[in-house]
């Protein structure tokens, strides 16, 4: 037993280091091969003409839209929850709802989307019905972490205000909101996270591989980065040369980076500020 | 000398637990109430059900009357909101606002609509000036309300009540987080206030209680044992009850 006692604190710490050496691992192996190839012209140019233009726009446009339709929704829906919503078996039917719908497997909730935007409502392959359905895999994130924020600011601040003779909802966006609005906007980033490198749900709601030039409507078909890279890597197998493919996969990587450092920066920053 | 509270037959209960029994209660105007009584008699519940903050908390229920300048302040025709810009309140634990100094004192009249620069400008330093503060923020009037010492801060929540113009101010324990010389601060400013205000505090500390109030009531297990002018309920109270928790016997 002494034995094990003693070697506990080798053995944690060599396993904790695991996660570290296949994140450097996975940062050198895609830089490595890579890089060569990443350059502005790379992110500026079409497809037609070996870039990668149209897909790195498409990536923007397929996340910002949907965080547009799924912020707003999610966070009111947090506020009903959390303000409103007396406890009862319903809301908490809700939640549990909420929680396993943060853990459903994104091909499930493309062929959601293809089957009821697509399909159903006749939207076809598009940026529109691919908005509405990253929308739906981000809501599940924002509407708990914003849940989880809102339940953070104390009582103490809603007694105050509700005490000066404000009513409630000025009490929600006055104080509330505010105050919980560093870990919602962590929520939001995390939930772009999530779609930002999202390939099933896209693949089959809003892309085209013959898909030409920038989507001049929200029903237009769109590119994305990751659609891009699995038709290079599974359709075009052979034609590519590989550092384009790791151009690219280098650029998601970067993407997905920086927003998830935004996340951490935030919720780092405001830590600190906030004392009730 | 006029009433300003009146409570007649006020029973509350949380869930199943009755912690108000048919309360009685004359609160005389521009004066100060004290109310005392051990811990959980009911003392904080009876503040918080003059201006309906009651309400607030899970599975409270009010039956009763409580008459604001004889008017029932339960009567559904009372905008809760509208009552708590009469009836303001300071809490146990000063709760500044997470914003600045000046936005904290100014938030009571921003809610009701008061955006003109030049009124809210001249109404915060007024309050601030009233609570005794002014010259200790002025300077800062932009910083965080975090920033103040504690003492300051509970300061800051009283300035932030007056601002609103009420008639009544409840405080709840406001020295018991503080140390002794913020604590005498805030004696005399009670005690400046009272010239125009309606003051009922609930404390822990009978030296207080003796010290600036001109009424106290007693309140023993949800129930209004006796009120009195303080010097009776300290000297010669009715009750032996009274008497019991004054001489210390038990609290």
């Amino acid at each position: 037993m002494r034995g094990i006692e003693r070697l506990t604190p080798y053995i944690t710490s060599a396993l904790a280091l695991i996660p570290l050496a296949a994140i450097i691992a996975l940062t050198s192996l895609i830089t490595y091969h890579g890089l060569g190839a990443l350059s502005w012209r790379f992110i500026s140019s079409s497809i037609l003409r070996g870039g990668v233009y149209e897909a790195v726009v498409g990536t923007l446009l397929l996340f910002s839209g949907a965080t547009a339709i799924a912020a707003p929704l999610g966070v009111l829906a947090a506020v009903y929850l959390v303000e409103y919503a007396p406890r009862s078996w319903l809301t908490e039917l809700v939640e549990r709802a909420v929680e396993n719908l943060a853990g459903v497997p994104s091909i499930l909730y493309g062929l959601f989307g293809f089957t009821l935007f697509s399909k159903l409502l006749g939207f076809g392959i598009s940026l529109l019905s691919g908005w509405l359905t990253l929308a739906c895999m981000m809501l599940p994130i924002i509407v708990r972490s914003s849940q989880e924020a809102l339940r953070m600011v104390p009582r103490s601040i809603r007694e105050a205000s509700l005490a000066l003779g404000a009513s409630k909802w000025t009490t929600i966006t006055r104080c509330i909101l505010p105050a919980a609005a560093p870990g919602i906007a962590t929520g939001v980033i995390l939930g772009v996270c999530r779609v930002a490198g999202e390939t099933a749900a896209i693949l089959l709601t809003s892309c085209f591989y013959t898909m030409r030039g920038l989507p001049r409507s929200p029903l237009d078909p769109v590119l994305s980065l990751t659609y891009y890279l699995y038709i290079l890597i599974v359709a075009k197998a052979g034609d590519t040369p590989l550092e384009v493919i790791f151009a690219i996969s280098l650029l998601l990587f970067l993407l997905v980076v920086a927003l998830n450092s935004t996340a951490l920066i935030l919720r780092f920053r405001y830590r600190g500020v906030k004392r009730w | 000398m006029r009433i300003k509270i009146q409570t007649n037959s006020l029973n509350v209960w949380y869930g199943d637990s009755h912690v108000l029994q048919d309360v009685k209660l004359a609160i005389p105007e521009g004066r100060i109430t004290a109310i005392i009584g051990p811990s959980g008699c009911g003392k904080t519940t009876l503040l918080k059900s003059l201006n309906r903050m009651v309400e607030l908390i899970e599975g409270a229920r009010v039956e009763g009357r409580v008459l604001l300048d004889g008017r029932d302040i339960y009567d559904s025709d009372m905008d809760p909101a509208e009552l708590r810009r009469r009836v303001g309140m300071v809490f146990q634990k000063p709760n500044p606002l997470p914003m600045s100094i000046y936005d904290n004192v100014a938030y009571g009249l921003r809610v009701r609509g008061i955006d003109d620069r030049a009124i809210l400008d001249e109404a915060v330093e007024e309050a601030l000036e009233r609570a005794g503060l002014w010259s200790e923020v002025k300077e800062r009037l932009r910083d965080s309300a975090f920033n103040l010492s504690i003492g300051q801060q509970q300061r800051l929540c009283i300035a932030r009540a007056l601002a609103v113009g009420p008639d009544v101010l409840l405080l709840d324990e406001p020295c018991s987080s503080l140390d002794p010389i913020s604590t005498s601060r805030i004696e005399r400013l009670l005690t400046r206030l009272k010239n125009d205000l309606t003051l009922v505090i609930v404390t822990h500390n009978l030296q207080q209680a003796r010290r600036i109030a001109d009424y106290t009531a007693f309140l023993y297990m949800g129930r209004l044992v006796e009120m009195a002018p303080t010097e009776e309920i300290f000297q010669n109270p009715r009750e032996e009850l009274t008497r019991n928790y004054i001489e210390g016997r038990f609290g």
